[in-house]
């Protein structure tokens, strides 16, 4: 349906709907750009475990894997996989170990991965405006908002697989059509269409950034099963082999530790009641485009054919559940937001070219409600600075008035607000402790440590879940601790083993404490 | 013998080439270069039969016997896409083993605990509901899934 078609008088309502939905999620998007360029600009650990991404970095980029024994000075390995940070290794070379070449990694993924939802719905449904509503939504999510610009692996994992979902679904319009046909070709695996070896490719790379893409892959995987099962069990195998020969080389030149890492240390603790809360919070920011996608979803089991995009809105929907896992949060969901994104925007540009065919009165009210519901949801999840010239005044005429300054319908959030200069003085004056320290500084934080010119010791998160699985044995820091070994403790969350807290309370004292980002670092130094 | 207008949705192409006495038992037919469309590739130069138009498969577009078949083609697998049926039989296998685990796990004694536990009880919660879903895609018949 074009506008055309609607009488003039509605029309108008029409475009000025549709003109406010847009003003709305760009309003969003320049509140994303402006909290991203903060970030930039700031040095040190925004959230917990930036330093230490930007760590694996470094390593990397001097041709060192970061997966190694934990159990030795300096009690050190990482348990992500290596993709994100071997993308990112360039700047480091060039601009040496900064926080802000990560976070420009996460954040143009994210626009990557709007733009990618976009041509997603535009390719199924040839509507330029939903698509364009469509990949703002997702960068108008909280979720996306508060961990695109992050040093963390995350929103590049999210970007590898809406790219993969998109390449795969390619092939196949989810919308019945003669075209929808698999190509049948006698030359094998080679003669499958570039979709499938794009998409293919892109579920490798998302495994490798992540491992929580698995979901992704399946769901990739179950759509090629469902249109030629028999070239789905070769890819699938394909998948595997090269999968599972880079895990053996990686093991293999890490001596099993890779293993131990990525695998035996990710086995967390599970509470349904975390995963639960996670579910409902993501449901009440999300709802509108949540309903939309279920919406399409039975549609298109029922009544359609399932296109790529709803089999993976299934399996993320269902993958969400593993935020139940200890140290697990919200960006579990933003690949489900993604799928959701794509599905509600081809359920909205579907109808709308349906409507073309309906009696006037039902295409009016069609294109009154789709701006009207991307409304809703911006409003759902919105967040937004209400101090600064022009924050003021929108915070004041949305009502969203706030004395922290940042205003997030999703409640208090630990990332969101920018930082302020209090806090850039606050980094600087714990890098200049750890810089005066004698010896090395056994820092929770690893931002620290690039200003101060200090080694990176301990990882504090993954000895954590490593000691609760059984993995790590603490004796030989907790000598070092015992000999006062470290000239300074910085600790934030105090996310070490309890034995660890233990020596570390026996053998040093309060120092100072310093707020930054809401959050109290306090500073240890050796008891005389 | 062949009636190409079977499947009266490929009756509209324009890209097809003529080769009516290919099928019916003439050596291939000598195709001209400027008559092979573009979109059939340089195989089609050589009176491949990737004659057919890009995407077609043969056997089903011209519902060729399988002797016919077995003639102008070469062996090879056929890779149709599911049914809602099949589907349906899948996820509701798929179901019944979850549930059927979840209950086996007290017959091999695994865990020693008397009765069901929490997560047994969820398991085949979840796994009920799943092969409820998989029973609902069998009336759906042989709908393309």
């Amino acid at each position: 349906m074009s506008l055309a078609h609607l009488p003039r008088p509605w029309r108008w309502v029409v475009i000025v709907l549709f003109a406010l939905a847009l003003l709305a999620l760009l309003g969003q998007f320049i509140v994303y750009c402006h909290y991203a360029a903060s970030l930039f600009r700031f040095p040190f650990d925004y959230d917990q475990g930036e330093g230490f991404e930007l760590y694996d970095t470094v390593l990397h980029a001097q041709g060192q894997w970061p997966y190694r024994d934990s159990q030795v000075f300096p009690f050190y390995t990482s348990i992500y996989p290596p993709l994100f940070h071997i993308i990112t290794v360039p700047l480091i070379w060039i601009f040496g170990p900064e926080l802000w070449t990560g976070r420009l990694i996460g954040f143009l993924a994210s626009l990557i991965a709007a733009t990618a939802i976009g041509w997603g719905v535009y390719r199924a449904s040839g509507n330029r405006v939903i698509a364009a509503f469509s990949g703002l939504t997702f960068l108008a999510s909280n979720y996306t908002f508060h961990i695109g610009p992050l040093f963390r692996q995350h929103m590049t994992m999210v970007m590898f697989e809406v790219l993969a979902i998109v390449a795969l679904a390619g092939p196949h319009p989810p919308s019945p059509s003669p075209d929808a046909e698999p190509r049948v070709g006698r030359g094998g695996v080679l003669s499958y269409p570039s979709g499938i070896w794009i998409g293919l490719i892109f579920l490798l790379a998302a495994g490798y950034t992540k491992q929580l893409a698995l979901a992704t892959a399946l769901a990739g995987l179950a759509f090629l099963f469902l249109r030629g099962p028999r070239r789905a069990l070769l890819a699938g195998a394909g998948l595997a082999v090269v999968a599972g020969g880079i895990f053996i080389w990686i093991n293999y030149a890490t001596h099993g530790w890779w293993y131990v890492s990525l695998i035996k240390a990710n086995l967390n603790a599970f509470s349904q009641a975390q995963a639960l809360s996670l579910y409902r919070q993501w449901t009440e920011l999300h709802w509108v485009i949540i309903a939309l996608a279920l919406g399409r979803l039975v549609y298109e089991i029922y009544f359609s054919r399932l296109s790529a995009y709803a089999i993976w809105f299934a399996f993320a929907l269902g993958n969400g559940a593993l935020s139940g896992k200890f140290g697990a949060g919200e960006s579990y969901f933003v690949t489900v937001t993604a799928a959701a994104c794509v599905l509600s925007g081809i359920a909205l540009a579907q109808l709308w070219k349906h409507s073309a065919e309906w009696k006037v009165q039902g295409a009016i009210a069609l294109a009154i409600i789709i701006p009207l519901l991307y409304l809703v949801q911006t409003r759902l999840t919105l967040h937004l600075y209400t101090a600064g010239p022009i924050y003021t005044t929108v915070a004041r005429a949305l009502g969203v008035n706030s004395e922290s300054g940042y205003y997030d319908s999703q409640g208090y959030t630990q990332l969101g607000p920018r930082p302020t200069g209090a806090d850039h003085e606050a980094g600087y004056a714990i890098s200049e402790l750890a810089h005066n320290a004698d010896g090395p500084v056994f820092s929770e934080e690893a931002g620290f440590m690039f200003k101060a010119g200090k080694p990176v010791v301990t990882n504090a998160f993954p000895q954590l879940v490593m000691y609760q699985a059984g993995l790590f044995d603490p004796t030989q820091e907790i000598e070092m601790i015992n000999r006062k070994a470290f000239g300074l403790v910085i600790l934030r969350a105090q996310f070490y083993p309890p034995p660890v807290l233990a020596a570390l309370g026996a053998n040093y004292q309060p120092r100072t404490e310093i707020m930054m980002n809401g959050f109290l670092y306090r500073i240890l130094e050796p008891r005389p | 013998m062949f009636d190409g207008s079977r499947d009266d949705r490929y009756t509209d192409r324009t890209d097809w080439t003529d080769f009516t006495d290919f099928f019916n038992g003439s050596p291939a037919p000598a195709v001209p270069r400027s008559r092979v469309p573009r979109s059939l590739g340089r195989r089609a130069d050589r009176g491949d039969i990737r004659l057919f138009p890009k995407g077609c498969n043969p056997c089903t577009v011209f519902s060729l016997n399988p002797k016919e078949a077995d003639v102008i083609i070469p062996p090879m697998f056929t890779d149709p896409p599911l049914t809602k049926r099949q589907l349906g039989w899948l996820i509701l296998s798929l179901g019944a083993a979850m549930v059927l685990t979840s209950l086996g796990v007290d017959i091999v004694g695994a865990g020693q605990f008397n009765g069901l536990g929490p997560a047994q009880r969820q398991l085949i919660g979840v796994g009920t509901l799943i092969a409820l879903f998989g029973l609902s895609l069998l009336p759906l018949g042989d709908r393309l899934a």
